[in-house]
C-alpha cells in the first residue's frame, strides 16, 4: 500500500509568499562602500553574476567593486626635469606603481567604456579587458625596493656606512636605514628620505580565467605616500552578463529576470534543458518586461538557487512553478495580451459546483491574524545614477489611516531594482494581498474531462450552495486561483487555491491597486558632476557634529512614502457576477445513435424498403454489430443477425411487419469473456412509412410496396371497419399485427371489411402490394370498438 | 454517467537528452505493443499513482513501482547512473470506443519528465522515484567560485 500525505493547507501561505517572514532587519545591500581598500578575492569565494542593462527606460546598470586576484607593484625613483630660469634641475622623485588583475563577473560582459571606470573615487588609470582570458600582459609581483643597488645594513654601534654613495654611478641609488640617495643621470648625488610601505609580499598566481570576464588596471602614483591598495576599483557595468533574451531572441545585455532564472538554470549544466518550462519563461519575461520590473543588479553572496528564487520572484510579481517535472515561472497576478497587469473583468476557467465535489472534499483555511494585519511595507529601490555609486532609497507603502506608526516591514530590493514604480507596485502588491485574500481552499473533485485543461495559475470560481435550518439558500461563490494540483489516477484529483478578491465588475481588486500604484518619481541630486578633489577642506580643524543636529534637507513625504487609497465600496470581495459556462464532458455523453450528432444505421434513405442494406459502426473498427427488430406494440427485441461489421438486408416480409430495427454494436476488449466490450446502440430505425392514428388512418398510392402502422386503439375484443379501394388493376391489402387480414389481389371501389382484433396492442401494420403498372389504390382504417 | 467509460493507460519513456529511446513502455495494453507518437510502446506492468502541479515552493517527485524484474533492475540502474531522463504519461480515453489499441482521440491527462533521483527494492518489487536533481548538488549560486585551476592562487592583502 502506498499512502499519498499532502502538504497540510496551512503551510500554503508560506510555500505561495503570502508570509512576509521577516526574521531581522539589515542594512540594503544595495548601499555602497565609496572609499575602502582594494579587496582580494579569496579561495572558494562566489564569483560574482553581474546581470544589468541600462536604459533609458529603467536607469539601471550596476556600479561594483571587482575584486583582485594578481597584483604588481614596484617604487621606481623618476626624474623630474624644471627650469626656474637658471639652467635645468633634476629633483628625484620615487613613485608608486600599481597593477591589479581584476575578476569581474562571470561570463561574457560587454566592453567597459573608460569613463565607467573608476579608481578611487576619480577616474585614473588604464584599463584593460578580456573574457575567457587573463586581460594583463604584466607578471604579478612585489618589485618594490628592487632599484637599490646597494643596501647599507648597520654596523654593531647602529652606523650606517654610507660612504658607498659617492661612487654611486648616475640613475644607481643606496639606501641607509631610513635614507635613500641617488645620483641623477647629471651626476648630481640627491639625498630624501625613505617611505616604508605595506604592499603584499604574495601577489597571486595566474588562473585559466575560463569563462571570466577580467579587467587590467595600471596606475602609477605620483607620490611615494601611497604605501598600500587602500583604493579600490569600480567599475560601473551598463552591460552586463550577456544572454539569449527571451522578449527577442536576441543576444546581448538583459534587465529581465526571466533571462536571469533562466540562466542560472542553465549555467553549469545545473538543470537540464529538458526540464526547463522555456515557455512559461518567455510569458514571465513578457509580464515583467511590459509592466516595468527590472533586474540591475550583482549576485555576489552565495545561496541556494530556489531559495534565492523564492525570495526574488514576488519582487517581480512572479511565482516559482513546477508542472509535469519543469521549473518555470508565472505571473502572479492577471495579464492582458501584450503582457500588461489585467484590470478589466477576469473570466475564470471553469467554475466548481456541488456537482464536481466529492463528499468531505471542501476544506477551507483562514490565514493567520499575523499575516493579516495593517503593516507598512518599507521597500528599498537603488536611484542608480550613471556612472556612479547608487543611492538606496526607500518609499512606504500603507493604506491610508493604518499602520501609521508601523509595524514596518522591509523588502530590501536595493539590490537590482532601480524604478521607484516597481518598489512601490511590489509593496502594494504586498500589502493588497495581506488586505485582500483571506483564505486558501482544499477541493476534491472527481475524475472528469475538465481536469485536463486547468493548469496551475488558472483562475476558478467555486459556487456551492449553502441551505440553513431556516430554509435560506446561500451560496459560497467566489474566484480562486490555482495554486496546487494533485493527480492521483484513482478517480479524484486535489486542488489547492488562494482566494482571488474581485470587486462588483469581476476585476481583480489586487491587480487594479498595483497597476494604479506609482511614485512620486523625484530624483535626488548626487551633488557632484565630476570625482575630482576633495569635499572637505584639508585646513579645516573645526570638530564635526553639533549638540542639536540639524541642518540638511530632510525628502519630502512623497519622495519616500506611497500611501494607497481606502478601498473604495465597488472593492469589496463579491461574488462572480456572470453565470458559468463549464464545457461538457465528452467522456460523460452517451455514445448511442439517439444522441445527435452520434454514429446512426446507414444504407437507407426516408424509410428502409425491401433491397436496402443497413450497416452500423459504433466509432471503432473491428465492432461486433447485433441487429434486432423491435415489435411496435410490445417493444419485444428479437435478434435478427450478427457479426464483426454485420449488416442488415431490409426484405419485404420485414417491412410488412411493420417493425422497427436497432443496431447494437460491441468494440474489441481483449480483457472481456467474448473479447468485446460494453454495447453502443444505433438510433432506432421505423421500417415503415409512419404511425397513423384512426379514425382517419389510411393512404393511397399506386405501383410499388407501401406499409403504414396505424393505431386503432386498445379495445379487445373489438373489430375495426377496413374499406379499400383498388379499381380495376388488381391490388393486395395485407392487415399485421394487432389484426390479421389478407384480401388476396382484388379489385373494386370501397369495399368495406369488418376485421377483428386479435389483441389488446394498439397497433396494425396495413401493406399494399401493387405490382402492376397503370394501378390505383386507396384504404382507410377506422377505430376499433 | 457512470465513471466506468474512463480508462487510462500510461507510458513510460527511457531516453537519452536528445538523443535515443532507451525504454519505451506502457502498462495497459497487455502482452501486446502498440504505437503511439510513431513510437512502439511495449507491455510492461509498472504502477504510478499520480502526479502533482504546483506554484508552491518545493521539489517535486513521484513514484514508480513494479517487478523487479532483471529487465526492470537493468533499465533502470542504467538510467540512473547515465543520467537517462524519463518521460511518463498518463492518457484517458473512453472504454466503450474499444481498449485493445490506443485511441487518435485520447487525452493526456497527466505527463511527469525527470531523472531517476532515488531507487530501492526488495526481491519482489522496484521502486524508483524520479524528480529533478537541482537540489542540492549545485544549487547555489553564483555557481563558480574561485579556484586555483580558474584564478591561480589570489594574491594575499
Amino acid at each position: 500500500m502506498t499512502l499519498r500525505v499532502a502538504d497540510p493547507l496551512f503551510l500554503l501561505s508560506a510555500q505561495t509568499g503570502l508570509s512576509a517572514g521577516e526574521l531581522r532587519a539589515d542594512a540594503a545591500v544595495g548601499n555602497p562602500d565609496v572609499e575602502r581598500p582594494q579587496e582580494a578575492l579569496k579561495t572558494g569565494e562566489p564569483i560574482p553574476i553581474i546581470f544589468c542593462r541600462r536604459t533609458t527606460a529603467n536607469k539601471g546598470g550596476v556600479l561594483v567593486q571587482p575584486k583582485m586576484t594578481e597584483g604588481s607593484f614596484a617604487n621606481p625613483i623618476l626624474e623630474n626635469t624644471t627650469n626656474s630660469g637658471s639652467g635645468n634641475q633634476i629633483k628625484p622623485n620615487q613613485r608608486i606603481r600599481i597593477k591589479y588583475l581584476l575578476v569581474l563577473g562571470e561570463g561574457n560582459i560587454a566592453q567597459m567604456q573608460a569613463r565607467d571606470l573608476f579608481y578611487g573615487n576619480d577616474r585614473r588609470g588604464t584599463f584593460n579587458q578580456a573574457y575567457d582570458a587573463r586581460a594583463g600582459t604584466w607578471n604579478p609581483g612585489n618589485a618594490i625596493d628592487d632599484h637599490f643597488t646597494t643596501v647599507v645594513t648597520p654596523d654593531g654601534n647602529g652606523v650606517y656606512d654610507t660612504s658607498g654613495a659617492s661612487s654611486l654611478s648616475n640613475g644607481q641609488s643606496l639606501r641607509a636605514g631610513s635614507r635613500v640617495f641617488y645620483k641623477d643621470s647629471d651626476g648630481t648625488l640627491h639625498e630624501f628620505d625613505y617611505e616604508e610601505n605595506s604592499f603584499p609580499a604574495f601577489c597571486g598566481t595566474s588562473g585559466t580565467y575560463s569563462e571570466l570576464t577580467t579587467l587590467s588596471f595600471e596606475y602609477e602614483h605620483t607620490d611615494n605616500k601611497a604605501s598600500k591598495a587602500d583604493k579600490t576599483v569600480s567599475a560601473f557595468v551598463r552591460e552586463g552578463l550577456q544572454v539569449t533574451r527571451l522578449v527577442d531572441s536576441v543576444s546581448g545585455a538583459s534587465d529581465n529576470y526571466a533571462d536571469l532564472v533562466k540562466y542560472l538554470f542553465e549555467s553549469n549544466n545545473r538543470l537540464s534543458s529538458d526540464l526547463i518550462d522555456t515557455a512559461s519563461l518567455t510569458i514571465a519575461a513578457k509580464f515583467v518586461n511590459a509592466n516595468g520590473f527590472y533586474f540591475n543588479g550583482a549576485i555576489t553572496d552565495s545561496q541556494n538557487l530556489l531559495d534565492w528564487l523564492q525570495k526574488t520572484s514576488v519582487h517581480f510579481l512572479l511565482r516559482v512553478s513546477n508542472s509535469g517535472g519543469k521549473f518555470g515561472l508565472l505571473p502572479r497576478l492577471p495579464y492582458n495580451t501584450d503582457f500588461t497587469i489585467k484590470t478589466t473583468q477576469i473570466t475564470p476557467e471553469f467554475t466548481f459546483t456541488e456537482e464536481h465535489i466529492v463528499p468531505g472534499g471542501f476544506e477551507a483555511e483562514y490565514i493567520s491574524l499575523e499575516d493579516r494585519e495593517p503593516v507598512c511595507f518599507q521597500v528599498q529601490w537603488r536611484q542608480q545614477p550613471e556612472a556612479d555609486f547608487g543611492l538606496v532609497r526607500t518609499v512606504q507603502v500603507r493604506y491610508t489611516n493604518e499602520a501609521a506608526s508601523g509595524p514596518f516591514v522591509d523588502i530590501d530590493m536595493s539590490g537590482y531594482c532601480t524604478s521607484e514604480d516597481h518598489a512601490v507596485k511590489v509593496g502594494t502588491f504586498r500589502l493588497a494581498q495581506r488586505k485582500f485574500i483571506t483564505h486558501h481552499l482544499r477541493l476534491t473533485v472527481r475524475e472528469r474531462n475538465y481536469n485536463n485543461f486547468l493548469v496551475i495559475g488558472d483562475l476558478v470560481r467555486v459556487r456551492l450552495r449553502r441551505e440553513t435550518s431556516e430554509g435560506d439558500v446561500e451560496f459560497h461563490d467566489k474566484v480562486y486561483e490555482i495554486n496546487r494540483i494533485d493527480r492521483s489516477f484513482g478517480g479524484v484529483v486535489r486542488y489547492d487555491l488562494t482566494h482571488f478578491p474581485i470587486d462588483t465588475q469581476g476585476r481583480s481588486i489586487i491587480a487594479r491597486e498595483v497597476a494604479d500604484a506609482s511614485g512620486a518619481g523625484n530624483i535626488i541630486n548626487v551633488g557632484r558632476s565630476t570625482f575630482d578633489g576633495d569635499e572637505n577642506s584639508s585646513t579645516d580643524t573645526s570638530t564635526i557634529g553639533t549638540a542639536t543636529g540639524g541642518g540638511g534637507t530632510i525628502p519630502p513625504l512623497a519622495d519616500t512614502s506611497f500611501d494607497i487609497s481606502t478601498p473604495a465600496v465597488t472593492d469589496i470581495d463579491t461574488s462572480f457576477p456572470d453565470g458559468e459556462n463549464n464545457p461538457d464532458d465528452p467522456l460523460e455523453e452517451p455514445l448511442d445513435g439517439s444522441v445527435s450528432g452520434n454514429p446512426v444505421v446507414t444504407g437507407y434513405t426516408g424509410t428502409p424498403t425491401a433491397g436496402d442494406t443497413l450497416s452500423y459502426a459504433p466509432g471503432c473498427t473491428g465492432a461486433f454489430i447485433e441487429w434486432f427488430k423491435i415489435n411496435i406494440n410490445t417493444g419485444v427485441r428479437t435478434s435478427i443477425g450478427s457479426g464483426i461489421g454485420a449488416t442488415l438486408a431490409v426484405t419485404s416480409a420485414l417491412q410488412q411487419e411493420g417493425v422497427q430495427v436497432v443496431g447494437v454494436g460491441r468494440c474489441p476488449d481483449p480483457s472481456s469473456p467474448d473479447g468485446y466490450g460494453a454495447p453502443i446502440e444505433s438510433d432506432t430505425v421505423d421500417v415503415f412509412d409512419e404511425i397513423q392514428d384512426c379514425p382517419g388512418g389510411g393512404d393511397s398510392g399506386g405501383q410499388g410496396t407501401f406499409t403504414k402502422v396505424i393505431n386503432v386503439g386498445t379495445a379487445y375484443p373489438a373489430s375495426f371497419t377496413f374499406t379499400y379501394t383498388a379499381y380495376t388493376i388488381k391490388d393486395r391489402f395485407i392487415i399485421s399485427g394487432a389484426a390479421s387480414l389478407d384480401t388476396g389481389f382484388v379489385s373494386g371501389s370501397n369495399v368495406n371489411v369488418t376485421v377483428n382484433k386479435t389483441s389488446a396492442d394498439p397497433y396494425i401494420t396495413v401493406t399494399v402490394q401493387a405490382p402492376s403498372q397503370g394501378t390505383a389504390w386507396a384504404y382507410s382504417v377506422g377505430c376499433a370498438s | 454517467m457512470s465513471g466506468g467509460n474512463r480508462a487510462q493507460s500510461q507510458f513510460l519513456r527511457i531516453f537519452t537528452s536528445g538523443g535515443s529511446d532507451h525504454h519505451l513502455w506502457q502498462n495497459f495494453y497487455v502482452n501486446t505493443s502498440v504505437t503511439v507518437s510513431s513510437k512502439s510502446y511495449r507491455y510492461f506492468p509498472f504502477n504510478w499513482l499520480g502526479t502533482g502541479e504546483s506554484s508552491a515552493f518545493g521539489e517535486q517527485t513521484i513514484e514508480l513501482s513494479m517487478p523487479a524484474t532483471s529487465l526492470a533492475v537493468s533499465a533502470f540502474e542504467a538510467a540512473f547512473s547515465s543520467k537517462h531522463l524519463c518521460q511518463l504519461q498518463t492518457f484517458e480515453f473512453d472504454a466503450r470506443l474499444g481498449v485493445s489499441t490506443p485511441q487518435a482521440g485520447q487525452t493526456e491527462i497527466g505527463s511527469f519528465l525527470g531523472f531517476v533521483s532515488r531507487m530501492s527494492s526488495n526481491f519482489a518489487e522496484l521502486t524508483v522515484e524520479l524528480g529533478s536533481t537541482i537540489a542540492p548538488v549545485g544549487a547555489q549560486i553564483p555557481s563558480r567560485t574561485a579556484s586555483n585551476r580558474l584564478v591561480g592562487v589570489p594574491i594575499q592583502l
